[in-house]
Formats: structure tokens, sequence, C-alpha cells
């Protein structure tokens, strides 16, 4: 009977463990649901690491435009030094 | 959400330099397909507790996929490094031996060939064993498609797609990573999955009505 107790505790010690509940983060477009992770990350933490990730993505569709804008000629009206 | 027995996933696998590409492969695409990626990793606690950390997450996780590439010999004299052959086993024995809900354990076993574990660990033949050939887009499209399986949701995509968001995923992990001043060697397994996570969750967000 002794082992079945004991079997109970860690069942029960396993379920209030860190993991914790399931927490969605998102939606994506085809309809899965992203979960939050079971731990915390170790040097940041998730707040922080989304910022990040922003930043990021951001200078890449800001570095994507530069290198797919038109480019200038130097007698354009639009060019910065104009020919004397 | 209410906490349900049905979504973490307990990646068994090696955790060498060697074996990360295809180990951060499994990941995102556990994560990519709507679960938790869970693993020895999570602990950092001296090894007499180590192993009691790892019953614990294996007997949370209904699904368990175990990547035997890296039981070879290795090291001088040359030996076979067990703990993923261990983690296996001990997976096995609670779906054997646990209650209703252990017994409904789903295994994915993975190597490099498909009959090499026949060598090592025959014991294990009739599992749902396959191979990747070493290659993290393989390692994906199986990964998604075992668990597309496993809970028949039509939702996740296959397993080229989410290849491919993956190696754009790749592409931007190095600007996070000097984003939080962080090298690559430092960036710990809870680290790579919280950026994953945030990473999916931001990209490909589905827009608001």
């Amino acid at each position: 009977m002794r082992h079945l107790i004991d079997m109970a505790k860690t069942s029960n010690a396993s379920q209030g463990s860190r993991a914790g509940r399931y927490e969605s983060v998102g939606r994506t477009s085809d309809g899965v649901t992203i979960l939050k992770p079971a731990i915390p990350p170790k040097h940041f933490t998730y707040r922080e690491i989304r910022r990040t990730i922003e930043a990021v993505k951001k200078a890449r569709a800001m570095e994507a435009k530069r290198d797919t804008a038109p480019g200038q000629f130097a007698d354009s009206p639009q060019a910065p030094f104009k020919r004397k | 959400m209410a906490r349900s027995f049905s979504r973490d996933v307990f990646v068994n696998c090696a955790f060498d330099e060697r074996f990360q590409p295809i180990f951060h492969a499994i990941v995102f695409a556990i994560i990519r397909s709507g679960f938790r990626a869970r693993c020895a990793l999570e602990t950092e606690d001296a090894a007499e507790n180590r192993f009691a950390k790892i019953q614990n997450i294996v007997e949370q996780s209904p699904f368990g996929i175990h990547d035997l590439s890296r039981t070879q010999s290795d090291g001088d004299p040359p030996l076979p490094r067990f703990n993923m052959p261990l983690e296996l086993g001990l997976f096995i024995g609670a779906k054997r031996y646990g209650n209703d809900q252990q017994r409904r354990k789903r295994a994915l076993i993975l190597d490099t060939e498909q009959y090499r574990y026949q060598r090592f660990i025959s014991d294990i033949a009739g599992q749902d064993i396959r191979a990747h050939g070493s290659d993290p887009i393989r390692a994906i499209e199986m990964v998604a498609a075992w668990l597309r399986t496993q809970t028949g949701s039509t939702t996740v995509p296959g397993g080229r797609r989410i290849a491919e968001e993956f190696a754009d995923f790749q592409l931007s992990l190095p600007a996070v990573l000097s984003g939080r001043q962080l090298r690559p060697a430092e960036m710990s397994f809870r680290d790579y999955v919280a950026i994953a996570t945030a990473w999916i969750a931001g990209s490909l967000r589905q827009p608001s009505p």
C-alpha cells in the first residue's frame, strides 16, 4: 500500500511542477496555437526576447527595402548631387 | 488554456555541437506544430537530482522523440554514450507500467540510418523508427508528419514549409543573440525554446480582425 501512496505523491508533485498550465502566446495564420515554453528562459525574460526579435525583424525589413530600392542616376531630379 | 495531458513532447537526443543542427530543427518543428518541447537540459541540478527531474519530464510528456544517432563509440577508450537508450527505456517503461494516461504515450525513434539500431539495441524492433540521414530538413519533415498523425491535426503545416520557416529563423538567430549580448555558446536550451517560440508567434501571427 505504501508504494501506491508514494506513486501518488510523485504524480501530484509532477503536476505541480514549474512546467505548469498551457498558455497560448499566439495563433499562426494557419490556425496553430503556439504555446508558451514550459520553463522560462535563463538569460532574459520572454518579454525582452519578444522586443529584441521585433527589433531584428524591423532591421531586416529595412535592409531588404534598401537592397531592393531602385537605383538613382546622377542626373535624375531626385539625385542628391547635381552636375554643374 | 486548461492543462491537458496532450501537448508536451520529450526530446531525447545528443546535445553536443555536432548534433545541434538536428536538435534545433526538431525543437523548432515541435514548437511550430503547436506543442511544447521538453528535455533533460531543462534541469541544471547536480547529477543526483537530474535523473529524478528527467523522470518527471517523461511522466508529463505523452509524446517522446528519441534520436539514437549519437549512440556510437567515442573518446579514449572508445565507449558509447548510453543516456539516449536509457531515457528511451524509461519512456517505454512508463508506457508499459504506468496508469491509463501513461499507457497512451507515443514514441518516435530517429536514427541516421534505417536499420543501424539492430546492431546495438535490437529489442526496439517494431517501434516507429525512421532515418533522417543527419539532415535537419528530413528530421523536421518526420517530426511534423508524426505529430500531425498522432493528434489528427489538420492545421499543422507540412514539414517542407516548416523547414523553410526554420531556415529563415536561423538567418535571424545570430542577430537576436547579438541583441541580447549573448554568444551562441551561452544560449541555453531554455533560451533557444523561448527565442524560437517568440519568433514563430511573432512572424506567423494571425492578422487581427
